[in-house]
C-alpha cells in the first residue's frame, strides 16, 4: 500500500514538493517512526531536517511507535515559525 | 466559557470591543510583522497553515490554556496568506479574574503555539534592498 505524506514550509520548500508517497507493505505495518525513516531514504534533501520533524496522523502529533493505517491522513511538520 | 479560535486570510482586523463577566484583568497581545527579517528588510511575511490541524490545535490549546489557568474567556486569530510588514498577523486575548493569571497564560499559550501549531512564514523581501538592521 502507498501512503501520502503532507509536506508544508521549510520541508516542501527542501523536498522541492507538497507530498511524499511511502510504501508499506499492509495496513498497520509501518510506525510512525519508520514512516519518517523511509521519508528520509527517499528523499536525501530532507534528511538534515528529520531530526526535528514529527509525523501527524490525522490532524494530531503521534508518539513514534504508532501504527499507521492505509486510510489515515499524515503530515511531516518540521519546525514551525506561527505566531 | 468566552473562546474563540480563528485563522483568517491576510491581516487582522481591529479587535472588537470584547468583555468577559467577572474579568478583573483583560490582556491583549498584537503580533506585528517587522520591517527586517533575518538582517534584510522585507514588504511582508506570506503564513503558510496547514489548516485542519492548526485549527484543532489553537482550540485544544485554548481549552488546555483556560484549564490550566483559570482563565474567563480567551479569544485567539492568527493570518494565513501575505501580511505586510506593520500589521498583525497574531492575537491573543485574556480575560482573568486577575493578572497575575492571564500574563502566566499569555506566555504559556504563545510559547505552546510557537513550538507546535503548523503554521509557517516565508518572508517577502523589499527588491530595493531597504535598510537592514
Amino acid at each position: 500500500m502507498s501512503l501520502r505524506i503532507q509536506l508544508f514550509g521549510p520541508l516542501a520548500d527542501a523536498a522541492r514538493s507538497r507530498e511524499i508517497h511511502v510504501d508499506a507493505p499492509a495496513a498497520g505495518a509501518l510506525s510512525a517512526a519508520q514512516v519518517v525513516e523511509q521519508i528520509g531514504q527517499l528523499e536525501p534533501r530532507l534528511r538534515p531536517m528529520l531530526a526535528s520533524a514529527r509525523l501527524a496522523v490525522n490532524c494530531g502529533f503521534v508518539a513514534p511507535e504508532h501504527a499507521v493505517r492505509e486510510s489515515d491522513e499524515l503530515a511531516l511538520i518540521g519546525m514551525v515559525s506561527g505566531g | 466559557m468566552n473562546v474563540n479560535v480563528a485563522i483568517l486570510d491576510g491581516p487582522l482586523p481591529p479587535a472588537a470591543p470584547w468583555s468577559v463577566e467577572g474579568a478583573g484583568a483583560i490582556l491583549c497581545f498584537d503580533g506585528v510583522v517587522r520591517p527586517i527579517e533575518a538582517g534584510r528588510a522585507i514588504e511582508a511575511l506570506d503564513y503558510e497553515v496547514y489548516e485542519p490541524m492548526a485549527q484543532r490545535m489553537l482550540a485544544q490549546l485554548a481549552e488546555q490554556t483556560i484549564e490550566r489557568f483559570g482563565l474567563l474567556g480567551l479569544d485567539t486569530a492568527h493570518s494565513r496568506g501575505r501580511v505586510p510588514a506593520g500589521e498583525c498577523s497574531f492575537r491573543l486575548r485574556i480575560a482573568s479574574a486577575h493578572r497575575a493569571a492571564g500574563l502566566e497564560a499569555m506566555a504559556w499559550f504563545i510559547d505552546q503555539l510557537k513550538r507546535d501549531v503548523p503554521i509557517w512564514k516565508r518572508p517577502v523581501y523589499c527588491e530595493s534592498g531597504g535598510p537592514s538592521a
